[in-house]
């Protein structure tokens, strides 16, 4: 055992021994299967002992309860004879016949038993024995049989003494000594016989036997004519009690002869028999003992040698199969581990370890291989997160080529330029967008200027057309004016002359207003002397009518109302001399201007004819002007057209330049969100 | 302090046409200074105050509007696109469509251009179709409703125009440099005053929508509300052309037909391409 246990710590080719090739190339299964045979053998052997033991056992045991059942029957017997016995001497005492009725019952149960149990008994020795007894009891039987017979004429005879006349034995006045004797003698026959009918006995036949004869003799002592009754019925009464007497005497004849004779002899032979009964059942027990310590001796031997045996065994498998599986299992950890250091032990064994060591060994021949794939998978992994945060917008990780080889360098490297090419063309096309960006917003604010210089062009050209407008009117007005101021100057002329004329005549009538006046002088101071005396009339008016009273009241108010006129007639002479002397004034200035204005319109005159050749060359000026202006107009309008298009599409190129500020952030957001170098 | 108040003001008027037209801020703000014109600040602030308590209906307010809007339109504009929905899209949609003429919506039609431009093309193509074109400005509609334009020197309105396409015009008589469409094609084209803060009328579903350098007027909140009132005037299969910087912002109903040109959109079919 110790070589299986060593099998894998020992290098191949060391173990030689025919053990050790026979542990190394027997199945675990059949050793396993081995182990547990051996194993059920040993129970096999323990159970087959321990049943050998309990069938010897239970012999003993069966022979055991029979002597129970056997000895119980005889002491049912026993105890059905010894009642018998009892009802017996009950009834032989008092001849009851209710005692009498047990009597037969008892002895056939007790008969019942006895071949109850001599049915039951094997051994030849005690049958005899039981038979005897049976025979005895049989004996027995007939025997109680005749004391019962016996008891029933003592009965009987017990009964005819009673019958008999026992007055006779009571003394009687008037007896004479004999009849007294007689008397006393029979009395105590009497009591003897009422003795017997109780009380079995020699004693009491003795006392019988010594009174009869006495009564006997006094009743021959009797004088004949003494006491004749007595006499009579004496002779009966002493028959009846000897007859009494035999049957008493048979009966304990009969008792004590035979029934207990017998029933001795019965005591004996049961005891006997009891007696073997139980020296039986001691050997019987004795024999119980005796095999139940045999087999848990063996039993204790046979469990010692076979834990033993089982225990050797167990150690011989389990030390054969676990330390080569242990050595394997920390094989197969390290193996997992990725250690393809190890060495694999017991690849020439016959068994499952070996094909286990075997397949183990092509695992750790793999094992480069799984190491180079598991670092492959590593790998890939990194690439993987590389592309995951590519995928995330970050372009700028690099898968790291300094641990890497082979393919997946290769795939490295792809990655690397697949992620540096996007970041570099995310990098231009953000920095692209941005100039985009920049330049719709300056395009924006140019095309803002534009689009408010076309809109100031339009407005400016609008203003260039009224104020043309407003020019070719203003024109054909002048033009118009022209010729008529033209018209107007010839007028003038002829006006000129005829001022003059003018002139000189109303110089003329100026002097005339002035001489005028002086008269009008003249005539307003005479009207203010009328005025003034009409004022002082009024107010004498006044006083008048006042002085007057109540019929002066309304005149009153008249002169008041005169004196007002004459006041305001002085006020108006008064203006009309201030007027007049105005006037005066006025026309010697007036003479003075008209003077003036003759000399001036002789000079006008020579003026007009020249500005009205002028106006009128103005007027020809004036007309082609308004021809070229009608010409410049008609152009405007269609510059107008020009502007107005202008600007509408100048605030849709706005409205245009705006959206695509608008989409340009929107791209330059979307290509903010990715990271690069 | 005026000037404070004034700037005020004009928030609040440009945050209400906002609400209002959709258009946004940005955009305004230059017209919006242009129509207040040189005036004293506070009687600019005031002016503003006043328009923003205005009714939408007030004439006030509508001359506003009709200031704040830019009419930039001209017969075959952004031709590479229309090329491309002439030869590759209406052929398909002519074929899968049936007998039933094509619904088409001209949203933001201007002065009438853009409208007839798709008439043309449909007529081209042979294609029966009833387009209709609605715009926010009534004196745009009126103007595309007469179809007269005038050849004019400059940005006019047939800049653009292929010789071809002269066929579809008239001369109007007794003016040299006006020109009216063919009564044939106008009968096919109605115009309408619509606002696309407003829901179209419930049943309308266009096979074609034309949306063109409209969206890029509006804001934030005036794109989402006319890109739904797009969306609910569509149903799946129907074509949405877009200007050139235009990108639908609310909604991801539409997508693009080809790589080639992503601004002639479409809504997929259920299970179909």
């Amino acid at each position: 055992m110790s070589t299986a246990a060593s099998v894998s710590s020992l290098p191949p080719g060391t173990t030689d021994l025919a053990p050790a090739r026979l542990s190394r190339s027997l199945k675990l299964g059949t050793r396993i299967y081995g182990l547990s045979a051996g194993l059920i053998l040993i129970v096999a052997v323990i159970a087959a002992i321990g049943y050998v033991g309990l069938e010897r056992q239970g012999n003993a045991l069966l022979d055991y309860i029979r002597v129970s059942q056997a000895t119980e029957g005889t002491l049912r017997f026993g105890w059905e004879f010894t009642r018998v016995r009892r009802h017996m001497a009950n009834f032989v005492s008092d001849g009851s016949p209710v005692e009498a009725r047990f009597i037969p019952e008892h002895n056939q149960i007790a008969g019942e038993q006895i071949a109850q149990v001599a049915s039951r008994i094997g051994n030849q020795e005690r049958k005899v024995l039981v038979d005897e007894i049976g025979a005895e009891f049989r004996k027995f039987v007939r025997a109680s049989d005749e004391v019962i017979a016996l008891r029933n004429g003592l009965t009987q005879a017990q009964a005819a003494f009673s019958e008999a006349d026992t007055d006779i034995a009571t003394p009687q006045p008037g007896d004479s000594d004999a009849a007294a004797r007689l008397r006393a003698a029979l009395a105590i026959v009497q009591s003897q016989a009422s003795l017997m009918g109780s009380t079995i006995s020699v004693a009491v036949h003795q006392g019988y036997m010594r009174a009869a004869p006495a009564a006997t003799a006094a009743l021959a002592a009797l004088p004949p004519g003494d006491a004749p009754r007595l006499q009579a019925t004496a002779p009966a009464f002493l028959e009846r009690a000897a007859r009494l007497a035999t049957a008493h005497e048979r009966l304990r004849q009969g008792v004590e002869t035979g029934f207990n004779e017998m029933a001795n002899r019965l005591d004996a032979l049961l005891l006997t028999l009891i007696e073997r009964q139980q020296a039986f059942a001691d050997q019987v027990a004795a024999q119980a003992a005796d095999a139940s310590d045999a087999i848990q001796r063996w039993m204790l031997i046979v469990a010692a040698a076979s834990s033993l045996l089982g225990i050797l065994l167990c150690i011989f498998v389990v030390r054969g199969i676990i330390p080569p599986l242990r050595a394997m299992t920390r094989a197969m950890v390290r193996l997992s581990a990725g250690d393809a250091s190890i060495t694999v032990n017991g690849s020439d064994r016959g068994d499952e370890i070996g094909d286990m060591a075997r397949a183990l060994d092509v695992f750790r021949r793999n094992a480069d291989k799984i190491v180079a794939m598991m670092s492959a998978e590593a790998v890939t992994l990194e690439i993987g997160e590389t592309i995951t945060a590519a995928a995330r917008h970050d372009l700028t990780v690099r898968v790291d080529l300094a641990n890497k080889s082979g393919f997946l360098r290769d795939i490295g490297v792809a990655i690397n330029a697949l992620l540096q090419g996007s970041s570099d063309t995310l990098r231009d096309i953000g920095q692209s967008t941005r100039q985009v960006a920049s330049a719709v917003a300056e395009a924006n604010v140019a095309i803002g200027q534009v689009s408010g210089g076309a809109r100031s062009q339009n407005t400016a050209i609008g203003q260039v057309t009224q104020a043309l407008a407003e020019s070719a009117k203003a024109i054909r007005m002048v033009s118009t004016s022209a010729n008529a101021a033209s018209e107007k100057g010839v007028m003038a002329a002829h006006m000129v002359e005829r001022g003059q004329v003018s002139a000189e005549q109303l110089a003329r009538t100026v002097e005339t207003i002035a001489q005028n006046s002086r008269k009008i002088s003249q005539i307003t101071q005479v009207i203010a002397g009328i005025a003034n005396r009409t004022h002082i009339l009024s107010l004498n008016a006044a006083i008048e009518a006042a002085r007057a009273g109540e019929h002066g009241k309304g005149f009153v108010v008249v002169a008041q109302e005169v004196g007002k006129l004459a006041e305001s007639a002085a006020q108006n002479a008064q203006q009309i001399t201030d007027i007049v002397e105005q006037a005066t004034a006025d026309a010697a200035l007036g003479r003075t201007a008209s003077l003036a204005v003759k000399e001036t319109m002789d000079s006008i005159a020579g003026d007009v004819s020249q500005t009205s050749q002028m106006i009128r060359s103005i007027a020809v000026a004036m007309e082609e002007q308004q021809a070229t202006v009608t010409q410049i107009e008609a152009n405007v309008v269609d510059l107008r057209g020009i502007a107005s298009g202008n600007a509408v599409a100048a605030e849709e190129i706005t409205a245009t330049m705006i959206q695509l500020s608008l989409l340009a952030d929107e791209q330059r957001q979307r290509l903010e969100t990715f990271k690069t170098s | 302090m005026p000037a404070d108040h004034l700037s005020e003001a004009l928030a609040r008027l440009t945050a209400l046409v906002e609400q209002r037209c959709g258009l946004g801020r940005e955009i305004q703000r230059a017209r919006l200074l242009a129509f207040l014109g040189t005036a004293p600040a506070i009687e600019q602030a005031m002016l503003a105050d006043r328009l923003t308590h205005a009714d939408a209906e007030t004439p006030g307010w509508t001359s506003l509007v009709e200031s704040l809007l830019v009419h930039e339109t001209y017969f075959y504009r952004h031709p590479d696109q229309l090329a491309v929905f002439a030869r590759e899209i209406l052929p398909e949609i002519t074929r899968t469509h049936g007998a039933a003429p094509l619904q088409i919506w001209c949203a933001g039609c201007a002065t009438g251009e853009e409208a007839y431009t798709l008439a043309f093309l449909l007529r081209d193509a042979g294609c029966a179709a009833r387009v209709l074109a609605t715009d926010l400005s009534p004196e745009s509609i009126a103007v595309a409703r007469a179809a007269r334009y005038r050849r004019s020197l400059g940005l006019g309105s047939f800049r653009e125009m292929p010789p071809a396409a002269w066929r579809h015009f008239e001369p109007v008589a007794g003016e040299g440099d006006a020109f009216s469409v063919a009564p044939g094609i106008r009968g096919t084209v109605e115009f309408a005053v619509h606002n696309l803060m407003r829901p179209h009328p419930p049943g309308f579903a266009a096979d074609v929508i034309s949306c063109r350098n409209t969206l890029l007027y509006f804001g934030e909140s005036g794109c989402r509300q006319a890109e739904a009132t797009l969306v609910a005037a569509a149903r799946p299969g129907t074509i949405l052309l877009l200007g050139p910087a235009e990108r639908l912002r609310h909604t991801d109903v539409f997508v693009p037909m080809t790589r080639s040109n992503p601004q002639i959109l479409h809504w997929p079919r259920a299970g179909g391409g």
